[in-house]
């Protein structure tokens, strides 16, 4: 019941079901929650399955910089310490590579690719003040094993494993302390939902001290991403 | 006999470095070549050009800022009006900016998505339907090693690009199954070019050199010729069933 006590940690996409159940855990283990959407009304659902004192909802548009900014300094204005980050997956949007336009391809890429890069950017310049603090990108095993019609979810996918990595890497040379790791779910199946809020709160606990620049697929298929 | 005989092969970039020397093999091997590259890079595809003119083959520059769809438009009207058809696209314009996090921008990021990855989706978009109508043919995506694997040189931003070509690839091949489209990444680990000093400067790049050969399990960094090899395989029908495959040309860096 303790495993994350007195961490706080803000959690990206909080508007799905997906990060809901990873909020879920991490409380029931001891954690306040920071529950971050674009749209503040689905925030607001989020924190509102939770005692105020625990989970506080906030608008964050992914692909703002200051809203970033905003978000950590609410988390720390709130809660008084902060973490870790926990950034929400990329949805799936199937449409055939040609038919995606150039303006909506570059909408998902900030939404998915560069939200998490600055919410991580952001979170590891403060996480680098304690000792110990995680980020955790959430995303798809899609960048491994393709499905057609996922242009845009395999991109992101393909994109955020690597960032991670070199992200890890950067905190590995400044021995800050910072571990950065992913979670990569089969993104068509609900039932994929299981197991992801464990692995979050593994990852966002000390029993995964020595751990950094991996990840964790979580799919329920027998051939590793 | 060539390799590429009867083949026409966009390259995009093609006015220094890896893109030159491919187009280079590209021509030599049959291939007619059109030379992609920024107008500030004309002169580069001019040389690019005349070499491949002077091996008696055959090659046509055209400028392209590869973010720019556009241009996109352009250029791939212009191969099929010159050359009849479109049978190879390697798309292998890119940029690198390696930037600790904490000061790399949000223009840092984007300027490395646009011109990566969005360059990619640009040429996926508008070369295959024209590859397509060829009878199907192969697309060249050059990713890198560390879009497989981050590394520690301030590469978030290019990490990202490179990993979302990565990512694409494999979905362009899948969709590309039926027009027998073939679509394949590269990824090359530390490659000795001009690019390298002229970023880092002569001290930077040897002590960049230095620090990496400790990475690669060959303990040599490669060099264009190295790359040509897989470009010449993938652009070949000897690549006939390979599809949606990564190559990784790095020494061994990756698995190290």
């Amino acid at each position: 019941m303790n495993r994350v006590q007195g961490k706080v940690v803000l959690l990206s996409g909080a508007g799905s079901d997906l990060i809901q159940a990873c909020a879920r855990a991490l409380i029931k283990e001891g954690a306040r929650v920071v529950l971050a959407d674009p749209a503040e009304e689905r925030a607001g659902r989020a924190a509102g399955a939770f005692d105020a004192k625990t989970a506080l909802p906030l608008a964050v548009d992914p692909a703002k910089e200051s809203d970033w900014q905003r978000a950590i300094e609410m988390t720390i204005g709130t809660f008084g310490r902060f973490d870790a980050f926990v950034s929400g997956p990329p949805p799936l949007v199937s449409r055939r590579l040609r038919d995606w336009s150039l303006t909506d391809w570059k909408a998902f890429e900030d939404a998915h690719i560069l939200g998490p890069w600055l919410g991580m950017k952001y979170a590891m310049m403060e996480l680098r003040k304690i000792n110990g603090g995680a980020v955790v990108l959430i995303s798809t095993t899609l960048a491994r094993n393709a499905r057609i019609d996922t242009a845009a979810n395999s991109a992101a996918a393909g994109a955020l494993k690597p960032m991670a990595q070199a992200a890890a890497l950067e905190c590995g040379v400044k021995a800050d302390g910072t571990r950065i790791n992913s979670i990569l779910i089969d993104p068509t199946h609900p039932p994929a939902v299981e197991g992801v809020p464990g692995a979050v709160v593994y990852f966002v606990s000390n029993e995964s001290t020595y751990m950094t620049g991996t990840e964790i697929v979580i799919d329920g298929s027998p051939v590793a991403a | 006999m060539g390799r590429l005989d009867g083949k026409v092969a966009m390259i995009t970039g093609a006015t220094s470095g890896i893109g030159r020397a491919t187009a280079i093999a590209f021509a030599r091997e049959g291939a007619k070549v059109v030379v992609g590259g920024l107008p500030a890079e004309t002169k580069g595809g001019g040389i690019t050009v005349s070499a491949i003119e002077q091996q008696g083959g055959e090659a046509t520059f055209v400028t392209q800022d590869v973010r720019n769809e556009d241009d996109w438009r352009r250029v791939i009207a212009a191969v099929v009006e010159r050359y009849g058809r479109l049978d190879v696209l390697y798309n292998n314009a890119g940029e690198a900016i390696m930037k600790p996090i904490e000061q790399l921008t949000v223009e840092h990021f984007y300027f490395q998505m646009q011109t990566n990855l969005e360059g990619v989706f640009l040429g996926l978009k508008h070369g295959v339907p024209a590859i397509e109508r060829s009878g199907g043919g192969s697309v060249i995506n050059m990713s890198s090693a560390t879009g497989l694997k981050g590394s520690a040189n301030g590469t978030t931003s290019y990490c990202a690009s490179k990993g979302g070509i990565t990512g694409i690839t494999k979905v362009a091949a899948l969709e590309g199954r039926a027009s027998k489209v073939r679509v394949n990444s590269v990824h090359p680990g530390i490659i000795w070019g001009p690019g390298m000093i002229e970023s880092l400067g002569p001290d930077g790049a040897a002590k960049f050199r230095e620090r990496m050969l400790a990475k690669v399990p060959l303990h040599r960094v490669g060099d264009p010729t190295d790359i040509v090899q897989i470009m010449l395989f993938l652009a070949s029908d000897e690549s006939r069933h390979v599809t949606g495959a990564e190559f990784i040309i790095d020494g061994g860096y990756v698995i190290a």
